[in-house]
């Protein structure tokens, strides 16, 4: 009985891991009276400053840890969240990075030989170990803009 | 034995630390993401300067691409975060690295910058990168 709850304890665990959680986590916050329903279309990115008349929907924030935490994930995740607050600019005011110290229990096995004996001993050691992580942040606002600040660049 | 030991014990300890030393000497990487807003451009062969938070540029510009460097243990200071986003902005043809800001951890440190080109006096800039909402 003991065997088959440690099996399907490593299993549970072993599915847990496997089941590929993302660390991408998203908000967006309607700020403001304008209040547009999400759309589906282009979205103009702009990095230095917010278009030409655009005014603000929201405000928007995109974090990631670790692997994760690259620009390549997190800014079509903005866009997209601009998106749903019905904005087509995305303003990204800030990119940053907060690092966390973990402390966490870490098993490894080990083997030797036994005490004043021919035999050898293998066992498991939990030791406590610890990593840092960092957590990347992209944070600005979603705009409603006129067509031609889209298509105007930025200055 | 105790002349042995006083003997041959810095030498072992001295190749001990030389070992360490070249060891460690590679112990950093620094590793560079980029979101390309614009084609990039031919490499100038101009320094691509470097403008900190909100410094303002001498001159109106247009963006090329989000840059993003992490640097891990040795590499993990501001210097080589700023290099790495300068290098990846020379090749990108970028004239100046705007909004820089770099954080450092223990072991790790993360930079971020727009690439930025110069923009003609009289000129529209290219339209900006669109993605799908």
């Amino acid at each position: 009985m003991y065997r088959f709850l440690k099996f399907g304890l490593v299993l549970a665990l072993v599915a847990l891991g496997g089941s590929g959680c993302s660390s991408v986590g998203s908000s967006a916050v309607r700020t403001g009276p304008l209040n547009l329903p999400g759309r589906s279309g282009p979205v103009g990115i702009y990095t230095t400053t917010p278009p030409p008349g655009g005014r603000d929907l929201g405000f928007v924030e995109v974090h990631a840890v670790g692997d994760e935490g690259v620009v390549e994930n997190l800014l079509p995740v903005f866009a997209q969240r601009v998106a749903d607050l019905g904005g087509n600019a995305a303003f990204i005011e800030r990119v940053q990075a907060h690092f966390r110290i973990v402390n966490y229990w870490q098993a490894g096995y080990y083997g030797s030989n036994c005490w004043h004996s021919r035999f050898h001993c293998y066992g498991t050691a939990a030791y406590p170990t610890s990593h840092e992580v960092m957590v990347i942040s992209m944070s600005g606002r979603a705009l409603t803009a006129p067509n031609q600040a889209i298509q105007g660049g930025t200055p | 034995m105790s002349r042995f030991l006083s003997a041959c014990l810095p030498a072992y300890l001295g190749a001990v630390a030389m070992t360490l030393a070249a060891a460690c000497a590679g112990c950093g990487s620094t590793e560079v993401h980029e979101v390309l807003l614009r084609a990039p451009q031919p490499p100038t062969g101009r320094d691509v300067q470097v403008y900190l938070g909100n410094q303002a540029p001498p001159a109106p510009f247009y963006d090329l691409a989000l840059l993003q460097a992490i640097g891990q243990d040795g590499d993990s200071n501001l210097e080589d975060v700023v290099d790495a986003l300068r290098e990846r902005g020379r090749a990108l043809g970028c004239d100046a690295i705007v909004r820089v800001r770099v954080e450092l951890g223990y072991t790790m440190a993360h930079g971020y910058g727009v690439c930025v080109k110069w923009a003609a006096p009289a000129g529209k800039p290219p339209a900006p990168a669109r993605l799908s909402g």
